[in-house]
């Protein structure tokens, strides 16, 4: 279960570095774009520029056809040029500037203007310096440009002389670098166009005739490029020619005009977004979170599950111990072999030592059982003396109590055993009250000890160890109910029991009674020897009900079987069967009854009634025997039910011999004793006294049974003829 | 009541149920230790209500005085709820027991189950 706890953190993690790199992939692709179209943009740009520049270029072709065949300059010509020029292109002007010569500078002067040139300083025009040859401006289209042009010299300037020169040797049109235009303070270039006449000059050379010059100013140029491209850009040599925004970085596209390289840079159109990317991580923490949320989730609900899973676990676990001791315990009958049951459950599975104690009748408790993980340790427990306090506390306050190691000591056992306490060490000790329905009726001890290390007692297993000492203290009662029912029952049915019998001259008497110990028994055996007037009864009665129950009904019919015998056994049975019946629906007996008239010297005579009972025999002196007949039903739950006397006679020597059904029903390992065996024993013992009849019955039944338990058993015997001197 | 691991029970019962007449067959021996058993299968029977329970006695070996007693408390039981008792014979020491107290005449027996399911239909 806990190794997979990386995993959750490990998969945050996962997801997180995932969104970054997402965030960082949706970033450089913005960006990418962003270069991209930068790139376009200033391609747009240099595209648009240098096809300005180029068109600019190509305007001043054909100014060669501006000559006349002499060589000068068609005024008209040139003017009609320079407006076809100007319509196309952002040029503001366009001039002409002949080439004159030294000579030739006066005649100029007189005719257009004086020839000029800036001052060092830039700001004015001053008279050019005697040089040998001059370009003046001296036509300008349109005319209302010519103030402070006219006279110009363009060889004047270093700029557009270096222009001029280049233009003149590569024989086409040539632009000056990015300068001051002639013109309040805006930067533009220059370009020229050299007009070369037909007569070859000296040396053979073409002959300069002159320039025509157009100058393109910065801010023309850049709204022509603005109007087909979005956006910041610079037009430059070196020198900013044009430009449009601010631009620092970007893109830059370099192209040849006019015999200069131009290089157009661009500013990025937008910024890269950063909505791409945020977008990405939003998402990304969005999911990482829910992800987290989820994976929290399951592991609460994990631990959920396994808490519950334990608790039910430790619940089954009590449940399974409450029940073993409780069927340890209902094995057995009495309080010290319950208790012994009980401890020898709990070790060593609960507890390496248990003591149990009983209270006493009197009162004072005392141990009952001992159950340890050796036979050493128990019989050191065993052989110590003392309860320790806390198991009487335990008995007077009716608290089950935890006991850590400090306080166990003097506690468990008493200060004596120091012995027993040194060997124990014990580690934890639970004390707990077995609480009966009205007072404690023990204790219950369960000890740790520290040499098998195990964990100590928690509280868990302290309300266990209470459940159990409450089923032990519900065994321990029952059980000693039953040992004082049985009790009663035994000092009851013995009290009910005749005492010595009867003695009748003329009539041997003999009467057995053997209590059953087959476990809490049914039913009660009775007999009874009485005289009555002259004349003497028997009786053997099998009463139903348990102990005390029985016990009663026996006095019962013993006293109304002896008050209601006037004169035959089957009234008096019929008074029994009437008083047995207002007992209750299951309350009946069974009995068989003889009632026998003085002794003569020819025997005697009578009247039996049996019952619903085993029939009684009679025994011939010779050895023959006769079972009586039944002549009645069970006594005490058939309605109308009829009992009927028959007459017996016993000649001198014979026997009637009365029994309960616990004889011939006696079960051994050879199966039930059975009425075929008694008629044998009874068989072999003709002649012989009542007692020694009653002996050899016995002995039979006995070896029959072979010790093991059996129900009670009764015998009576009656002989005539010879002295009663047993008795 | 624990039962002795080494021996098996010595009453056998079967039950069942049917068409209102709650039958109980017991097989082996009837006494102190197995009397229980009989008082829980015939509360088991009652609970669904037949009209009548049947007490099959035919395989039963042996029966004791708590026997004798068991048979009265569940033919009482019955009269209290209105439900009939009857019961097939036993044979051997059964039968004799119940002829040497005459029981066969008080409870209602009937010779077979056939005759006792064609009475109580």
């Amino acid at each position: 279960m806990r190794a997979w706890r990386p995993v959750p953190a490990l998969t945050i993690l996962a997801l997180l570095a995932a969104t970054a790199a997402g965030a960082v992939f949706a970033w450089r692709a913005e960006r990418d774009q962003a270069h991209e179209e930068d790139a376009a943009a200033a391609q747009r740009a240099a595209l648009a520029a240098r096809r300005v520049m180029d068109a600019s270029a190509a305007s001043m072709r054909g100014v060669d056809g501006l000559l006349d065949p002499g060589g000068r300059l068609r005024p008209a010509g040139f003017r009609e040029f320079a407006r076809d020029v100007l319509a196309a292109l952002p040029f503001p002007a366009m001039a002409w500037a002949p080439a004159v010569t030294g000579e030739q500078r006066t005649i100029y002067e007189l005719q257009v203007a004086a020839i000029r040139v800036l001052a060092p300083n830039g700001r004015r025009l001053v008279a050019a310096p005697r040089r040998p040859r001059y370009l003046p401006v001296t036509l300008i289209e349109p005319p209302d440009r010519s103030r402070g042009v006219l006279g110009f010299d363009l060889l004047g300037d270093p700029v557009r002389a270096e222009a001029v020169r280049r233009s003149q040797k590569r024989r086409e049109p040539q632009i000056t670098r990015p300068t001051l235009l002639a013109g309040p303070g805006r930067i533009g270039v220059t370009q020229f166009a050299p007009v070369f006449s037909s007569a070859p000059g000296p040396g053979g050379r073409p002959r300069l005739a002159g320039v025509v010059g157009a100058e393109l100013s910065g801010g023309l140029l850049a709204r022509a490029v603005a109007r087909q491209v979005d956006g910041d850009f610079t037009i430059s040599d070196g020198r900013v020619l044009a430009s449009a925004g601010a631009v620092g970085g970007g893109e830059t596209t370099s192209f040849p005009v006019g015999g200069r390289t131009w290089t157009v840079a661009t500013d990025p159109v937008g910024g890269a977004s950063i909505l791409p990317a945020l977008s990405v991580v939003l998402l990304g923490l969005v999911l990482t979170g829910l992800v987290a949320a989820f994976m929290v989730e399951q592991s609460r609900r994990e631990r959920r599950l396994e808490e519950e899973r334990a608790a039910a676990e430790q619940g089954a676990e009590r449940q399974r111990v409450l029940a073993r001791t409780a069927d340890a315990v209902e094995q057995h009958i009495n309080v010290e072999d319950r208790l012994e049951a009980l401890a020898e459950t709990l070790v060593p599975s609960f507890a390496d030592l248990c003591i149990a104690y009983e209270v006493a009748r009197d009162g004072r408790l005392h141990r009952a059982a001992v159950a340890a993980r050796s036979p050493e340790l128990a019989d050191a427990v065993r052989s110590s003396e003392g309860l320790g306090r806390a198991v009487t506390d335990a008995v007077d306050s009716g608290q089950a109590q935890l006991l850590a190691a400090e306080r166990l000591d003097p506690m468990v056992l008493s200060p004596a055993d120091a012995e027993a306490r040194r060997r124990m060490e014990p580690s934890s000790a639970i004390v707990a009250p077995l609480p009966g329905r009205q007072q404690v009726v023990g204790a219950l001890t369960l000890a740790r000890l520290g040499a098998t290390r195990r964990p100590d007692f928690n509280r868990g297993e302290l309300e266990l160890a209470t459940e159990i000492a409450e089923q032990a203290a519900y065994a321990v009662e029952n059980a000693q109910l039953y040992e004082r029912e049985r009790s009663i029952a035994t000092t009851l049915q013995r009290a009910l029991l005749p005492g010595a019998l009867p003695r009748i001259p003329g009539v041997d008497l003999a009467a057995s009674y053997q209590s059953g110990e087959a476990g809490n028994r049914v039913g009660g055996d009775l007999y009874d020897a009485f005289e009555s007037g002259a004349e003497m009864a028997l009786l053997v009665a099998d009463v139903s009900g348990k102990g005390a129950e029985a016990a009663a009904l026996t006095a019962l019919v013993r006293h109304t079987f002896k008050a209601s015998l006037r004169d035959d056994p089957a009234g008096a049975t019929a008074a029994v069967d009437r008083a047995v019946r207002a007992e209750g629906p299951d309350s009946f007996c069974t009995l068989a009854a003889v009632r026998l008239s003085a002794p003569a010297d020819d025997g005697v005579g009578g009247l039996a009634c049996v019952a619903g009972h085993p029939p009684p025999r009679i025994l011939k002196t010779g050895g023959g025997v006769e079972a009586l007949p039944g002549t009645g039903p069970l006594v005490g739950v058939v309605e109308d039910a009829r009992f009927d006397s028959v007459p017996l006679r016993l000649g001198p020597g014979d026997a009637v011999v009365l029994f309960t059904d616990g004889l011939v029903e006696a079960s051994g390992p050879g199966g039930r004793f059975g009425e075929e065996r008694l008629d044998e024993v009874l068989a072999s013992s003709g002649g012989r006294g009542a007692q020694e009849v009653i002996d050899r019955v016995l002995a039979a039944w006995s070896e029959h049974a072979r010790g093991a338990p059996q129900d009670d058993v009764v015998v009576l015997v009656l002989r005539v003829g010879g002295g009663n001197g047993i008795g | 009541m624990g039962l002795d691991a080494e021996n098996p029970p010595r009453l056998e019962i079967t039950r069942r149920v049917d068409d209102g007449v709650g039958e109980i067959a017991l097989q082996g021996e009837l006494d102190l230790a197995t009397a229980g058993d009989l008082e829980a299968a015939f509360s088991q029977v009652v609970a669904e209500r037949p009209r009548a329970v049947l007490l099959d006695l035919s395989a039963l070996e042996f029966m004791d005085s708590t026997g004798i007693k068991t048979l009265l408390q569940l033919e009482r039981r019955c009269g209290k709820s209105d439900v009939r008792f009857a019961l097939t014979e036993g044979s051997g020491a059964v039968s004799r027991l119940f002829a040497l107290t005459q029981l066969d005449r008080h409870f209602e027996v009937f010779g077979s189950r056939d005759a006792a399911r064609s009475a109580l239909a």
